[in-house]
């Protein structure tokens, strides 16, 4: 990891994370057409997301593409924070969906899937050889998840599905990285207890 | 650190394992919540779009870029909440994103459904006509 120097005396240097975006991000301001580098890379967490948030794959898809059009749009007036006030070209994406998530939520009810259905068509198509124990068992993990209530569910889908750390979530969240690990921990807490017999 | 606190700080760093960010190996006390965390690795699975999709956004994207959908120029982004659909105006007046294939699956549901009831007005039309040659064809054979 490469830190950067920020600081108002070179003997107070305030440390930035590098973000691993910033030479696309950077070629992306420079060339519109760089951002498909961006867009590749993120579509796939950017859409699984919004599925495990609405359980509905046309309004993840609606969502995706409104996150994207509008990252690109925004793009040029992106700058990486520091100084208590990270944020990278992930986070900064991740907020803006989770703000179009919410919009979307308060706006059209559309009747999510049943937790169920979802569990099945998750497993289904890349796991035949599943046996029926490990299929019941992932449904009841994940109809676990989906009785999260919808904060709790957010930091386990953005840690265990997008592989965020607390301090990413917590910047999305605007929580601290304490307070989005002792959301997991209890998130977990109550998965367990749903999952016992 | 308060108690709370620094149990959440171990399983963070035993989920940090199990996800695989964590470099080299951890040894992990395998305890109740560190196993739900190792299911819920399994059971929440990165999900793709469809590719059709993946690319027909990319290609919108592209298209936005084309129409100089100049990023100076674009709307500044804001945490309000934004209209998706319908209609979420991105770029020149009348370019919306409801358009083309943007709800295809539910389009392709639409045209299925405007193709059965097409079928279904035709068929009757196509028998009544049927019926009106042959009886065309009939008195005119007759006659």
């Amino acid at each position: 990891m490469f830190w950067k120097g920020r600081g108002r005396s070179e003997s107070a240097a305030v440390v930035v994370p590098f973000d691993s975006d910033r030479p696309a991000v950077e070629a992306a301001k420079q060339d519109p057409d760089a951002f498909e580098q961006l867009y590749r890379k993120y579509v796939a967490q950017i859409y699984s997301l919004a599925l495990y948030e609405t359980r509905d794959p046309h309004a993840a898809e609606d969502i995706t593409e409104g996150v994207f059009l509008k990252a690109f749009a925004a793009l040029p007036r992106f700058r990486e924070q520091g100084e208590g006030e990270e944020s990278t070209f992930k986070t900064w994406l991740y907020t803006i969906a989770r703000h179009i998530i919410s919009n979307e939520r308060r706006r059209d009810r559309r009747h999510p899937q049943d937790p169920i259905e979802l569990a099945l068509e998750l497993r289904a198509p890349d796991d035949p050889a599943a046996t029926a124990e490990t299929r019941l068992e992932t449904r009841r993990a994940l109809e676990a998840v989906m009785e999260l209530p919808p904060e709790r569910r957010q930091a386990i889908v953005l840690r265990f599905v997008n592989e965020l750390s607390a301090r990413e979530i917590g910047e999305i969240m605007g929580k601290s990285e304490g307070a989005v690990r002792v959301l997991i921990h209890r998130a977990l807490v109550s998965v367990r207890q749903r999952l016992e017999p | 650190m308060t108690g709370t606190h620094e149990t959440a700080a171990q399983l963070d760093s035993a989920i940090d394992s199990i996800i695989g960010v964590t470099r080299g190996p951890v040894a992990l006390e395998e305890t109740e919540l560190v196993a739900t965390a190792r299911l819920l690795r399994h059971s929440l699975p990165r999900l793709h779009p469809s590719f059709s999709f993946e690319d027909l956004l990319a290609a919108r994207l592209a298209a936005a870029r084309r129409m100089e959908l100049a990023p100076a120029t674009a709307p500044a982004l804001s945490v309000a909440p934004t209209p998706i659909r319908p209609g979420l105006e991105i770029g020149p007046p009348g370019a919306t994103m409801h358009d083309e294939a943007h709800d295809r699956r539910r389009r392709s549901l639409v045209a299925g459904g405007a193709i059965a009831s097409g079928v279904s007005l035709a068929l009757p039309i196509a028998g009544a006509a049927f019926v009106v040659w042959r009886r065309t064809r009939s008195s005119g054979g007759l006659l």
